[in-house]
């Protein structure tokens, strides 16, 4: 009887434990309930018709054998340079890289790229955003993860990091 | 016991008071759950059942920025840009979002508009990029029918278990009943037996008590 009057406190702590721990989840970054995984996920990058960012015609067939990462960056977007050093790292690791350069001008993104290095492979120029309405891009960065096939698997949505590419990208599994 | 037997008899008053209003609210929220399933089926399919409110709820004075070349456009597109949610956002449409991406896709609304497209091509043409969630009325698939269906059975097993646990608080209480009974019997009996052993005791008491004496 005594240990029954101590039930709704033991409920109460427990609840507190829970939202104590996705609280604090939240606020490392695995947990976040604003996310939503792509609606292009399983399907083939869309086709295009752009130029690159050296001014040269590029559609889809000019995309490298995967897997690789389609990076969406801009120069007017903050976190793009916070995610910009990991991607550097990923490049010496031999990790192929793709540029989306998502609503932005030539020329700002080609002098960011010469000062921050450039991870890049390719770049694809989008000033008007039209590939990145096609990808279901709704800000930058975003990544996505295509595999050998052409296939989007994922998407990272806000600036990768190494955690995250522990903790997403890896467990996909692609021969890298 | 007297106190448990109170307490089940306020249970078995309780499930006569609860009984016919329950099944009034079941009666009710089955009804509501049905009409708003039957209502979003609808809507999914035809949007222009609600140019009405659309219309009402733009002031005259916002007029869209974007020119279009039939006024009947214009109007589908007032009713799209309400039903479309900026995916940027957690709760805003395109009507009301000020971010980059909901003015792209209003303008691309109006450049699907102008191409001649119907509704149900222009909302697969969003769905498809940026999933249900740009969508203010998904369509009806599991999940969205789980989401209509779960509130009534998890009511309608609330109300099944009440009904079977007064029922068997009434069971119980009969068992009781009788059971009081036997233990009393027992008691009863008991006593008796207590009664024997001492009436037993004390005739041995007498008889040793009179064989001393015959030894003096």
């Amino acid at each position: 009887m005594r240990a029954r009057a101590f039930l709704p406190l033991l409920i109460f702590t427990a609840l507190v434990v829970v939202f104590a721990l996705l609280m604090m989840r939240r606020m490392t970054g695995d947990f976040d309930p604003l996310a939503l995984q792509s609606a292009l996920v399983g399907q083939p990058v869309p086709e295009f018709q752009l130029q690159s960012l050296d001014s040269a015609a590029l559609s889809r067939a000019q995309l490298p054998n995967g897997p690789y990462l389609l990076n969406v960056w801009a120069t007017w977007c903050i976190s793009c340079k916070a995610e910009h050093g990991f991607l550097n790292q990923l490049r010496e690791a031999g990790i192929k890289i793709v540029g989306l350069n998502y609503k932005d001008e030539r020329v700002a993104a080609l002098q960011w790229l010469e000062r921050l290095g450039d991870p890049y492979i390719l770049n694809i120029a989008d000033p008007d955003g039209s590939l990145g309405l096609d990808l279901g891009v709704s800000g930058a960065p975003e990544t996505f993860i295509v595999d050998a096939s052409g296939v989007i698997r994922h998407r990272v949505e806000g600036p990768l990091n190494e955690r995250r590419w522990r903790k997403e990208v890896q467990p996909i599994g692609l021969a890298w | 016991m007297v106190r448990r037997a109170t307490l089940m008899r306020l249970c078995d008053r309780i499930r006569g008071y609860i009984a016919l209003p329950g099944l009034l609210l079941l009666v009710v929220v089955s009804g509501f759950c049905t009409t708003g399933l039957a209502q979003s089926a609808e809507q999914a399919i035809d949007l222009e059942s609600n140019a009405e409110r659309a219309k009402s709820s733009f002031p005259s004075a916002a007029k869209p920025l974007l020119e279009f070349s039939e006024p009947k456009l214009e109007d589908r597109y007032r009713i799209l840009i309400d039903e479309l949610r900026c995916p940027k956002c957690q709760n805003q449409n395109l009507a009301d979002s000020d971010a980059p991406i909901a003015k792209d896709l209003r303008r691309e609304l109006h450049r699907l508009l102008e191409d001649g497209q119907d509704n149900r091509q222009i909302l697969d043409f969003m769905t498809l990029r940026y999933g249900e969630f740009v969508r203010y009325r998904p369509s009806l698939t599991v999940y969205t029918v789980s989401l209509w269906l779960i509130p009534a059975v998890v009511l309608l097993a609330g109300v099944a278990v009440l009904f079977a646990k007064t029922r068997g608080h009434k069971r119980s209480l009969l068992q009781s009943q009788t059971g009081d009974e036997q233990t009393s019997h027992a008691t009863i009996s008991d006593r008796d037996a207590q009664d024997a052993t001492q009436a037993e005791i004390e005739r041995r008491v007498q008889r040793l008590l009179a064989q001393a004496d015959d030894n003096d």
